[in-house]
């Protein structure tokens, strides 16, 4: 039995390791021309045999840090209402409601903000509607259900003896918060982000149906762009021998880097030391 | 309430949800005194102490019936009225807890914390309040060259007496002690005990304990707990 385990965890070791060699060997075609670098700093422009992936790195990457940036602080508040001020029923419906919005298909989302957000972002920002602001808003909606049972997690797991003897020491709700509560549970709040940011990097659909798809660097948020996903899910119906379609499993790189650096970053977190022991006086 | 009086309790009922964990409960403190409450695990005691610094108020399924006053400042504080600030209630009723419980900072850090959260920044002062709340527990010799150290690398009877001298660090009129000395060795617990006897002039304790002879050699009077009824009056 020991064994048989052993093999299926070295057999996904193996697998994830085959797919960055898989993917690389398929890149190659086009990887051969020059390197991984300049596809990502090149544009993009098949027509004059150019297939850089910049614009789609670009627009990725804005999208992903502005839905985490506008859902972080909201999900935190919403954390903190489920594990210490909400009343207890509440909290419980709070939470099941939070479930059940990680549960909804990202297509609903994509859907339901194309009638309902799009047209208002026509009329504030101008232009289709269509853009990363679009995108990102939603972006934010989709992750916050990650971040939130991320941070009631962290939170509930924080030692209640420290939350005790704050309290009885005459500190306030807040200050139980940021002495007893903060400092246990940060690793936890920076994973969920981490993975929340992952999970905004890595979505398509609704990059797909409410950034615009535009080829373009984008110079602000109301710009219409396009994202790798989204960019991949684009161009995966040109010829496979062309180098266009190569292009792809560059893209695919990129993500599966950047994946990995997420991993890394919260293996790191939870095996630094915890900044409790850093707050000597 | 006499004025020779610094709390008393008068038919007081707690309720966990719908059981009732105490049962009419009539006690009277006595400033300057050491009031031990004695009984089996289960009766009640550690829960009779959250209602002196009003800790009930923090879990929504506790209800509390009955008359609780303290004495502060020669006003009596009804300590179940709804309206009470519990900070500053907490800050005059200090609170220790069975196991040594140092936050996650330096010594100093620990000691001065009570400070800190009301208000009070890191000083010259301060470091001189927190000497000299270490010198009453007799603790500044042994950590005088290593206030900047983690607390939680001291020993228990350290630990304790840590929190001993965080709580006296706001110089409360209370001292609620729920069985201070229960995880630590004897030479640990002697060291307590004798600070709790020299803390008498300073501040009203109460203890919790479970051991009979600990109760007689420190505390000038005792009641007993059972199953959430005071079953003996004070001698």
């Amino acid at each position: 039995m020991k064994y048989l385990f052993q093999w299926a965890a070295f057999g996904s070791a193996l697998l994830t390791a085959a797919i960055f060699v898989i993917l690389y060997l398929l890149s190659l075609p086009l990887l051969s021309q020059g390197t991984l670098w300049t596809v990502l700093w090149q544009p993009w422009d098949p027509q004059h045999g150019s297939f850089g992936i910049y614009p789609m790195v670009v627009t990725s990457l804005s999208s992903a840090f502005v839905a985490v940036a506008i859902s972080t602080p909201l999900c935190f508040g919403c954390a903190l209402f489920i594990t210490q001020y909400g009343p207890r029923n509440i909290r419980r419906w709070m939470l099941n409601l939070v479930r059940l919005m990680g549960s909804i298909p990202t297509v609903v989302y994509g859907f339901t903000a194309l009638f309902l957000l799009v047209p208002r972002m026509r009329e504030a920002l101008g232009g289709s509607g269509l853009n990363i602001a679009t995108a990102s808003l939603i972006l934010a909606l989709l992750i916050a259900p990650t971040l939130i049972l991320f941070f009631v997690d962290s939170i509930t797991q924080s030692s209640q003896r420290d939350c005790h003897t704050v309290t009885a020491l005459g500190g306030t709700r807040a200050q139980v918060i940021r002495h007893a509560v903060l400092p246990q549970a940060w690793p936890g709040l920076v994973n969920g982000i981490l993975l929340g940011l992952g999970r905004a990097m890595g979505d398509t659909l609704i990059s797909l149906m409410l950034a615009g798809n535009s080829v373009q660097t984008p110079d602000a948020l109301t710009d219409s762009a396009r994202t790798l996903t989204a960019h991949i899910a684009l161009v995966i119906a040109a010829d496979v021998a062309s180098l266009e379609f190569r292009s792809l499993f560059a893209c695919a790189i990129v993500l599966y880097l950047f994946s990995a650096l997420l991993v890394i970053g919260v293996r790191w977190i939870n095996h630094s030391q915890p900044l409790s022991q850093r707050r000597m006086l | 309430m006499n004025p020779r009086e610094k709390i008393r309790l008068s038919n007081l009922n707690f309720f966990y949800g719908k059981k009732p964990i105490l049962r009419d409960i009539c006690l009277t403190v006595y400033p300057g005194e050491i009031t031990a409450i004695c009984g089996p695990s289960g009766s009640g005691k550690s829960t009779l102490l959250t209602v002196f610094n009003a800790l009930w108020k923090d879990d929504e399924h506790a209800r509390v019936h009955g008359t609780a006053c303290l004495s502060l400042d020669g006003q009596h504080c009804n300590l179940l009225h709804p309206e009470i600030t519990l900070e500053t209630l907490r800050r005059r009723v200090g609170m220790v807890f069975q196991t040594p419980n140092p936050l996650p900072m330096s010594i100093q850090a620990n000691v001065a914390f009570p400070l800190k959260l009301a208000g009070e920044k890191m000083s010259p002062q301060v470091a001189g309040q927190v000497e000299n709340v270490l010198r009453r527990v007799h603790l500044w010799e042994e950590v005088k060259d290593r206030l900047h150290h983690d607390a939680r690398q001291l020993s228990g009877g350290q630990q304790q007496r840590l929190c001993m001298a965080r709580s006296l660090i706001l110089e409360p009129d209370v001292l609620l002690l729920d069985e201070p000395t229960s995880s630590l060795d004897p030479e640990a617990s002697q060291h307590i005990e004798a600070l709790m006897v020299e803390l008498k002039p300073l501040c009203t304790q109460i203890l919790i304990s479970h051991d009979p002879l600990q109760v007689q050699r420190i505390a000038d009077r005792h009641h007993f707990l059972h199953q959430g009824r005071l079953v003996t009056q004070p001698h």
